[in-house]
């Protein structure tokens, strides 16, 4: 084929799948500089979610070995003789003795804690990944809450690592921006991060957790740019007793997975971000539909058609039809039991944050 | 701004069929081809001649020849609403180019992305681009080159570290 004009094999290029492209960068040296630009990093990352966000999206599970679930092709009928699951090398050198945290994920990059020390940003479709210094926190073993995401105000990610227990009077909250990679401490205006735990879900540029206060449910936002933490409401009858299971996504959309009763499960999504009046319920599933399972599920992610993964029993996953009511199991390889796990896309975005 | 277009054709000599006003376009090497406005108005740069008033008279396509500005008329025939192709028509057009390798097919798939890029028609140029893309996913670093006709700027030893570091990309 003749010369093409740049912007042509830029396009042509944006489409490719990440190993294809890690393979391209031996065809020649300005194919090697345009690969690992994190302007084409961009490129490619719009193209993907214009394009196919499907196609691009897996489930990365902690568990050993790592591996990821192309959950799309499970969905579709995959599971047959391609591989829906695949393992991944652990990007540290040693095969961890603990269990493997998971901090974030955003833009194709997974943040995890190895043996309680060793925080490591990872891009699993390029293989690339960094240790960042660990945050000031007395005991990575005890709880606490943790995000990553993209700040579009200083276009830069922000790791941010907070403790929360009740009896704390001044819950410390630190955040890293990748570029400088230093750890500096944020106060928080009042008790709202008391008794948050665990993994944010990224959604409209902020991270959320699920709070409670007293005996009700309640979502606490943390926005990436301003650093602030607030409340963001939910339904009145959602938010009483605890019913709230856990937060998800669908889309950009803030997705809550409730019990409401104990009898059912019911998902609601915010249409209008920031808007309590938007909340709209998804579907509801009876607790009837999983009699083989002792504990409830939770909400893991959405697929393109409208199917739900969930984790069920602290140890299985599924793949529930909310029109169907049917379910499937996925098959998968464990040494440890219960692990955590999140969604991550198929990028070139470097953790080097340059 | 289409109704001022539209009563200035008729006073120019331009055809119309019915209500609908024809466009004169001719290829490079001088083929002629009449074109409704609605249709060929998918092309960003013609639709702009058009709300320019520029379009009276026979459009010059410089750069693109009549075979392939024929290939062009028919996309824009298939795509008539003006809609973004759906995925089945996506995979039947793509399907024109599942022997890409060939060098005929090789040099249509060419011609038609150097016309929409000329023509800016942002359809057909998705459209090709994702061929392109699914042709070359699986090709080897040789093939690439033999592909877009690059030479390597690598010596031996800078190829061999490149391919070193990305060793698991080279592998099934």
């Amino acid at each position: 084929m003749p010369k093409l004009p740049e912007e042509i094999v830029v396009d042509i290029l944006s489409r490719l799948p990440v190993k294809t492209l890690m393979r391209f960068k031996c065809v020649c040296k300005p194919w090697l500089s345009l690969i690992s630009s994190p302007h084409f990093a961009k490129i490619k990352l719009k193209q993907a979610r214009a394009a196919a966000p499907h196609i691009n999206t897996r489930l990365f599970l902690a568990s050993r070995p790592l591996q990821s679930i192309d959950y799309e092709a499970f969905s579709d009928g995959g599971g047959g003789d391609h591989d829906v699951s695949q393992e991944h090398a652990y990007p540290v050198t040693k095969a961890p003795e603990w269990d493997v945290q998971i901090l974030g994920s955003c833009d194709g990059l997974i943040c995890l804690v190895f043996d309680y020390n060793h925080v490591i940003l990872w891009n699993p479709s390029t293989r690339v990944s960094i240790e960042l210094p660990p945050p000031d926190i007395p005991d990575l073993q005890d709880t606490f809450f943790c995000g990553f995401g993209y700040d579009i105000s200083i276009h830069d990610y922000k790791l941010i690592m907070g403790v929360s227990f009740v009896a704390t009077e001044d819950a410390k909250v630190q955040v890293l921006t990748l570029k400088d990679t230093c750890w500096r401490k944020i106060q928080p205006v009042d008790h709202s991060v008391d008794n948050i735990y665990k993994m944010g879900t990224l959604s409209n540029n902020a991270l959320h957790w699920l709070g409670s206060q007293e005996f009700n449910s309640s979502i606490i936002s943390f926005d990436l740019s301003g650093e602030r933490f607030e409340e963001l409401g939910i339904p009145d009858h959602l938010a009483k007793e605890h019913c709230v299971v856990n937060l998800g996504t669908m889309g950009e959309s803030l997705v809550i997975f409730c019990d409401p009763g104990r009898t059912h499960f019911e998902s609601w999504v915010m249409i209008e971000y920031g808007v309590k009046s938007s909340w709209t319920r998804l579907f509801t599933v009876s607790g009837d539909t999983f009699p083989r399972y002792k504990y409830g599920p939770t909400l893991i992610c959405f697929t393109k058609q409208g199917k739900v993964v969930l984790y069920i029993d602290e140890s299985e996953w599924i793949l529930y039809s909310p029109e169907e009511e049917t379910f499937m199991e996925f098959v998968i390889k464990d040494d440890w039991g219960q692990f955590e796990s999140v969604v991550y896309e198929e990028s070139l975005v470097s953790p080097n944050g340059q | 701004m289409s109704t001022a277009a539209t009563a200035d054709a008729s006073s120019s000599g331009d055809t119309t069929e019915g209500s609908v006003r024809l466009l004169t376009l001719q290829s490079e090497d001088g083929e002629v081809f009449e074109v409704k406005e609605t249709i060929a108005t998918q092309s960003v740069t013609i639709k702009g001649m058009v709300d320019d008033d520029c379009a009276t008279s026979t459009i010059p396509v410089c750069n693109v020849t009549g075979r392939t500005l024929a290939m062009v008329i028919e996309w824009w025939n298939k795509h008539e609403i003006g809609a973004v192709s759906n995925e089945k028509e996506l995979k039947e057009w793509e399907s024109q180019f599942d022997t890409i390798d060939d060098k005929s097919d090789r040099d249509d798939v060419y011609d038609l992305l150097m016309a929409a890029n000329y023509l800016n028609i942002p359809t057909l140029l998705d459209c090709c681009t994702s061929a392109v893309a699914e042709a070359i996913k699986g090709k080897s670093t040789d093939e690439m080159r033999e592909f877009f006709d690059i030479k390597s700027d690598f010596d031996e030893k800078e190829e061999d570290a490149l391919r070193k570091e990305n060793q698991w990309a080279f592998e099934n």
